[in-house]
């Protein structure tokens, strides 16, 4: 908790609301915290005890109304389901406890062991006939109840080396042989097209940024045109491409490449970009720190500095440069040359040309507070 | 309150540390010695000392009308890193066109608003204004809601 926070701010939240649970934390209670809706408390259920069923035989006075309603088969039938019905286990239903986090999301009698589903057993374990066939989807549970407890059946489905009730042979259960392999390193096969991870992890090191910052660069080209060199031998003419790449949190590089195939120009180009990414300050992971006028050469650019929800606006080319560094709110104006690739390149040099606040700070040996995270407590 | 001295003080510090010097001096006015002062106050610069064309007073020399002629006030520069802390100063009103700011326009300022024309001060920017109870940093101005003269702004 800051000190610069007003006390009577402080007061009013915590007499607002009641301490919470978690207040031996270091973390600051939140503002707005999440609505919790209170459970209803579970009611205490009953042991289940023996009670006369509730429910009665019909009446002989009953049967001539239930006729008139039914034909004598359906009678029949509705007779056979009442007996049927077992009425201890119909007595003892009780709804599900509420409230219970602990509660099953099925029904299920734990005082009996089922052999298919359940654990097995000690007997089980005993008398356990290896490759014992394990798929018992289709396998009624009641045949193979009792299985493990039926010393003859057991030894003849272990002679025999089938198993009636499943319908199913006993496997060969010799365990599975490791493939022998090359001790070596250097003479194990290696898949050489790892799809560029190779090079990212050399990326990696280069630039020391972490492997996931690589791999998750987006990559645009920004700038395609041909150059020509003029020699005594006449024109060599190469197409030039710029290409940006950035993660969109933060990390932007440009690279450029020159080659006579576009192809390899473009890769060139990648290559150079992803080999000067940076690291690009941003306030609040949105905008600069303040606004920015820079000049290079015959570029001249202002950057405005803009509130939140303000949007990027400004040339197609800065645009994606923003978009590729994670800048979200910005205002961009070219003054004078628009040189599409000088602009670029100057666009990156202003964004990581940036005084932050911490370096004012200690030049100047005062206390610099973003006062906006110090009312709202860092939560903003 | 002569702005063409203010002017010619604000050139000078900022060709100053252009050339990376540590200490130089500007003219002895009531104006300048508060503006050097609050500078200091601000961290722009390390100290303010009162000096003759010599150089600063070894022992303290009351200003008088004999010496008034060589009298200045001695500044030593500020650097961080390589590059000076005080990067640019410039004049706010100037003579041919004097800015005279509210104190709601002063507030909107340090709010990074612009304000009667005037662009809003940037993250370690500071300009200082003229009032009936001396000269202030505009944010001082805010708190206390006194408007005046803006005079020159720092970076």
């Amino acid at each position: 908790m800051s000190a610069s926070r007003p006390l009577h701010r402080l007061l009013a939240h915590r007499a607002g609301r009641p301490t919470s649970s978690r207040c031996f934390s270091s973390t600051p209670t939140p503002q707005f915290p999440r609505q919790i809706t209170r459970h209803i408390k579970p009611t205490k259920v009953a042991p289940a005890e023996k009670v006369p069923s509730q429910i009665k035989a019909y009446t002989s006075k009953e049967y001539p109304a239930l006729r008139q309603k039914y034909t004598e088969q359906q009678l029949l039938g509705l007779m056979a389901a009442e007996r049927a019905i077992d009425h201890d286990d119909f007595d003892i239903r009780r709804p599900r406890r509420e409230g219970d986090p602990f509660a099953l999301s099925y029904v299920s009698d734990f005082t009996k062991i089922d052999p298919v589903l359940d654990f097995p057993t000690p007997e089980r374990i005993e008398n356990w006939i290896p490759g014992m066939p394990t798929d018992t989807k289709n396998v009624d549970p009641r045949k193979v109840r009792n299985i493990w407890n039926d010393k003859e059946k057991l030894k003849k489905i272990k002679e025999d080396g089938y198993f009636p009730e499943l319908g199913q042979f006993i496997t060969d259960s010799q365990p599975e042989q490791p493939l022998p392999e090359i001790q070596q390193d250097d003479l194990k096969y290696k898949d050489e097209d790892d799809g560029g991870e190779a090079d990212r992890e050399y990326l990696s090191h280069l630039t020391n940024f972490s492997l996931d910052t690589v791999r998750g660069l987006m990559r645009q080209t920004m700038v395609t045109h041909m150059v020509t060199n003029q020699t005594r031998m006449g024109k060599i003419r190469k197409q030039y491409v710029l290409v940006a790449v950035g993660n969109g949190d933060g990390v932007l590089g440009i690279g450029e490449g020159k080659a006579i195939e576009f192809q390899d120009a473009q890769k060139m180009a990648l290559w150079n970009a992803e080999r000067n990414i940076v690291p690009i300050p941003r306030y609040q992971k949105r905008t600069t720190f303040g606004d920015i006028e820079i000049k290079n050469g015959a570029v001249e650019m202002k950057i405005f500095t803009r509130p939140p929800g303000f949007g990027v606006r400004c040339s197609p080319l800065i645009f994606d440069l923003c978009r590729l560094s994670g800048i979200k709110d910005l205002n961009v104006r070219v003054t004078r040359s628009r040189n599409p690739m000088n602009v670029i390149k100057t666009f990156c040099m202003a964004l990581q040309k940036q005084t932050l606040p911490e370096q004012i700070a200690r030049a100047r040996g005062i206390k610099f507070v973003d006062v906006r995270k110090v009312y709202f407590n860092g939560q903003i | 309150m002569s702005l063409v001295t203010l002017a010619h003080a604000c050139s000078h510090l900022q060709n100053a540390v252009r050339a990376s010097l540590g200490v130089t001096s500007i003219p002895a006015t009531k104006q300048l010695l508060e503006i050097a002062l609050n500078l200091q106050n601000h961290g722009f610069v390390s100290s303010v000392t009162r000096g003759s064309t010599a150089g600063p007073d070894e022992v303290p020399t009351p200003t008088t009308q004999a010496n008034i002629a060589t009298r200045r006030l001695w500044i030593e520069l500020k650097y961080h890193d390589n590059t000076p802390v005080m990067k640019s100063l410039g004049l706010v009103s100037q003579p041919k066109r004097k800015v005279y700011l509210k104190a709601a326009s002063i507030s909107n300022l340090c709010q990074g608003k612009p304000a009667q024309g005037i662009s809003p001060l940037q993250p370690g920017e500071v300009m200082f204004i003229s009032t009936d109870k001396g000269i202030m940093e505009a944010r001082d101005c805010a708190k206390r809601w006194a408007g005046g003269q803006a005079l020159c702004r720092v970076k």
